[in-house]
């Protein structure tokens, strides 16, 4: 070899060279050849398709760690702006009407879908205000008054 | 609205689909596919990487979406072989630069970690352990001429058309020679590469 370059250089060069050579291959070749070197096909053949379908269950667990932490993160964010709710029934209803009062057109969707604020149950205005907030429609989100 | 030359998504192979292709890939494709991906390896010398880190990490790529196979267009198996190659180019040109850059970030397996590559690929052991491998080769083949001279070409960056026409010998000829070069290479570590 020329000392014109690295050694990695030429390693790679070289390497890449009989990868591309392997990749032309004909079956019969590839067969050819591995029966002369004394490779047990089968077994070989074998263990390359076991790494092929361990590396999708592989995948496929760190896709479903990566969409747990995801949630795990949405859940979170959720439950602390969930917080942000007041307890009291009163101070719930006080909020969800000066939150609507801002916005005419999401109250009027509101009234038109189900029916007079005042026979709203306590679980509604929670169910509401709830969803309001995953919007960022709260009347004391700091967003939604920009 | 995506742009308009996007994929649809039913062109992507699923997980099952996937699956499916490697059961039915044949011996041939199979042994083909660990010895290519054992080669992208040893070109990588200095990371560390095996053929089946490379397989792994083909197979990776296309379940998890960065790599997608678009199974009407593409065989799976050439799919393969093109996410090995990028896989390995990419990685290549790293050590040639000497640097590392985040693109390897998504190699999540810790193996192309930025700092501890960076100083496994200057690490002086790992210079003089590939000049010791060069070396190797080069006594292995001192009485061969022709692989000699087809292992100049290809340490001054020639293609196989290039050496050809340098040697001024023939595509069979070319193929002879490297086959010889390959089975020598691969005596030296048993059948595989």
């Amino acid at each position: 070899m020329s000392a014109s370059s690295e050694p990695k250089d030429r390693l790679r060069a070289l390497f890449d060279a009989l990868a591309d050579q392997v990749e032309a291959m004909t079956d019969e070749e590839v067969l050819d050849d591995a029966a002369a070197a004394g490779m047990d096909v089968t077994a070989e053949a074998s263990r390359v398709r076991g790494v092929l379908l361990g590396a999708v269950v592989t995948a496929k667990k760190a896709r479903l760690t990566e969409a747990m932490a995801a949630h795990r993160q949405n859940v979170a964010a959720l439950a602390h702006r969930s917080a942000r709710i007041p307890t009291a029934p009163l101070e719930r209803r006080a909020l969800l009407m000066s939150s609507l009062e801002r916005r005419p057109q999401v109250k009027d969707g509101i009234t038109l879908q189900h029916r007079a604020f005042t026979s709203f149950s306590d679980a509604d205005v929670e169910m509401l205000l709830k969803q309001l907030d995953a919007l960022g429609l709260l009347d004391d989100d700091p967003e939604s008054k920009s | 609205m995506g742009p308009k030359n996007a994929t649809p998504a039913e062109e992507y192979a699923t997980d099952e689909e996937v699956v499916a292709a490697i059961r039915s890939l044949s011996a041939a494709d199979l042994i083909r596919l660990g010895k290519y991906a054992a080669y992208r390896a040893r070109a990588l010398f200095g990371l560390g990487m095996g053929g089946d880190d490379l397989l792994q990490e083909a197979i990776q790529r296309t379940v998890k979406g960065t790599r997608r196979w678009r199974r009407k267009k593409v065989k799976f198996v050439t799919h393969l072989y093109k996410t090995i190659k990028s896989v390995s180019d990419h990685a290549g040109d790293e050590l040639k630069g000497g640097h590392v850059v985040a693109a390897t970030a998504e190699d999540s397996d810790g193996r192309l970690d930025g700092v501890a590559l960076l100083s496994h690929i200057m690490d002086p052991e790992c210079a003089a352990a590939a000049a010791e491998q060069v070396a190797k080769i080069e006594k292995k083949f001192a009485s061969d001429t022709e692989v000699g001279l087809l292992l100049d070409g290809l340490s001054k960056g020639m293609s196989g058309p290039e050496i050809q026409q340098d040697l001024q010998i023939s595509v069979n000829d070319y193929e002879t020679i490297m086959t010889r070069l390959r089975r020598g290479v691969d005596r030296e570590r048993g059948w595989r590469p």
